[in-house]
């Protein structure tokens, strides 16, 4: 089964083709584009615009790059939610006409589970808990009495949004992982931020005001990077933790862009370890937002019989991870 | 025993590993108790997890000994020991909730959770939080009900802390198939302290909102 898979929740624009081989998930192709804003954060609607402009190129791509024809498709799968509602909506029109013109059937997909599914396809582990770190999510997700269940969230924004937000007060380029981490590796004292956990879930806003007015105060950015890293990837690591503990389960998945951060990686491989347990970490490409986890999704949907018409392709901008009817476990 | 380097625990028998912490069962100056102890993180910076473990650890401690003020039963502490995040503490008798619920029949049942509402209104009432109200973190002794496992209990006056506290406890019924017992709870909530209403009406708010709201 040859699946396209579109995917268009915040940022990113990304088509890819997938298809199962003996079971397994093969990626054909995968293509992202990502937006950058000049300045400023993310405004959903300019967002949709450059999805609007860019969706037609990387869906071309991708069907070139993986050497097929667009008739020998099977599958239409795109994101369904959660997300910016404009970004949704262009990303579904596009997978509808394509559905519609090529009369193959169209399947809506979570994009959380997607992170999930995908991981479970191609690091071999078989039952995980997912640590999912973007820059709009932070969730701990995992299987358990017959759905896919969030056990911990944050109570406010995304770990990524925070590190952009503080990023961008302090002129480091969009993403902001990337130049923290880096930054974080010169720094080594560690200063005074709230830890903020309770239960299974975090918060992370008190955190933001904490190390601009460290920075405000003299703080070198290189040890409020480090402080910041140790901070917010130990809360994480502490709640996965606890849903580990809770579930009764040893494996530990990464999802999210953020989850691309060596540092984080660490320490949520150590915890593992130190349980007895196992990490496992898909390859950047299937870790940050992209098609070829929507597309995969759909192959394992579809494959258990989940049929959708049309007017079914509705999007969700807060499509939750508990909704989704798993039948496919 | 207890020293810097908190008790001897090598003739200890380990009864529990949760998320952070070990517990054991020894004996301590002569007496049966079990010992809590907050194992160290090789994952977290050494600075964050001292401060974290030690600072759980008083706090868990403080709980306790407030509880048994408000006059609930929680285990008498005998020793702490923050250097080595350790309580020492009364091995309880009794019996989980969750077991002595299942054996019983409808009558008892409701009588038992009238006092296990009842119970939690003079945590709640005292501004204690339980944060894990399930059903074995109670354990049920002749007619008292006793509470354990302050671990992720806090102090708190809001009545949003005191609501999630109790849907904690209406969730464990629920998976226990109880649920319709919840309001039974909620009366003896109510009959032992009038001013915890606005905390049950709180409850229905929470469990239909769900996440993400």
């Amino acid at each position: 089964m040859l699946c396209l898979g579109i995917e268009g929740t915040a940022h990113s624009v990304g088509a890819a083709v997938v298809t199962d081989e003996k079971g397994r998930a093969k990626v054909i192709s995968n293509v992202i584009e990502m937006y950058r804003p000049q300045d400023g954060g993310i405004h959903p609607r300019e967002a949709a615009n450059h999805h609007a402009e860019r969706v037609v190129p990387v869906i071309q791509q991708a069907i070139t790059e993986a050497k097929v024809d667009p008739s020998e498709l099977d599958l239409i799968a795109f994101s369904q939610g959660p997300g910016l509602g404009p970004c949704l909506r262009t990303v579904a029109t596009a997978a509808r006409a394509l559905s519609v013109k090529l009369e193959v059937p169209i399947i809506g997909v979570n994009h959380c589970i997607a992170h999930l599914e995908i991981g479970r396809a191609t690091t071999g582990a078989r039952d995980p808990v997912l640590l999912y770190v973007s820059g709009g999510n932070t969730q701990v997700i995992t299987f358990f009495e017959k759905r896919y269940r969030v056990l911990g969230e944050t109570m406010d924004i995304g770990l990524g949004n925070l590190l952009d937000k503080f990023g961008r007060e302090f002129g480091l380029p969009f993403p902001a992982g990337p130049t923290l981490e880096k930054k974080a590796a010169s720094g080594s004292k560690l200063l005074e931020l709230p830890y903020s956990v309770k239960g299974m879930d975090v918060s992370f806003s008190g955190i933001l005001t904490a190390a601009e007015q460290l920075i405000k105060k003299g703080a070198s950015m290189e040890d409020v990077c480090f402080s910041l890293q140790e901070v917010t990837f130990a809360m994480l690591t502490e709640v996965t933790e606890r849903a580990m503990a809770y579930t009764k389960k040893s494996e530990v998945l990464l999802g999210g862009g953020v989850a691309q951060n060596g540092r984080l990686k660490k320490m949520v491989d150590d915890m593992a370890r130190e349980r007895g347990g196992r990490s496992f970490v898909p390859d950047g490409r299937l870790l940050q937002d992209n098609g070829a986890m929507i597309a995969w999704t759909g192959i394992i949907m579809h494959r258990s019989g989940v049929r959708m018409a049309v007017k079914e392709t509705i999007i969700n901008q807060r499509y939750r991870t508990d909704e989704v009817e798993v039948v496919w476990r | 025993m207890s020293t810097l380097s908190g008790p001897d625990l090598s003739h200890a028998k380990v009864i529990g590993i949760g998320a952070e912490a070990k517990l054991y069962r020894t004996k301590w100056r002569g007496r049966d108790v079990v010992v809590k102890q907050r194992v160290r993180k090789i994952y977290r910076h050494k600075d964050i997890d001292d401060k974290l473990r030690q600072g759980r650890t008083k706090g868990e401690a403080r709980l306790l000994a407030l509880a048994r003020l408000a006059g609930v039963r929680t285990p008498i502490i005998y020793d702490i020991d923050v250097q080595s995040c350790t309580i020492i503490m009364e091995l309880m008798e009794g019996e989980p909730l969750v077991k002595v619920l299942e054996a019983l029949r409808s009558d008892g049942r409701k009588k038992l959770l009238y006092n296990v509402g009842q119970e939690v209104a003079k945590l709640h009432r005292a501004d204690l939080i339980h944060g894990d109200l399930t059903g074995a973190n109670m354990l049920v002794f002749g007619n008292t009900v006793q509470f354990v496992d302050f671990g992720l209990g806090v102090q708190s006056v809001e009545v949003e802390d005191k609501g999630v506290d109790l849907h904690v406890l209406q969730e464990a019924l629920k998976a226990g198939n109880m649920e319709d017992l919840f309001k039974e709870v909620e009366k003896g909530y109510v009959k032992q302290w009038p001013g915890g209403k606005d905390v049950v009406a709180r409850v229905k708010v929470i469990s239909t909102r769900g996440r993400y709201n």
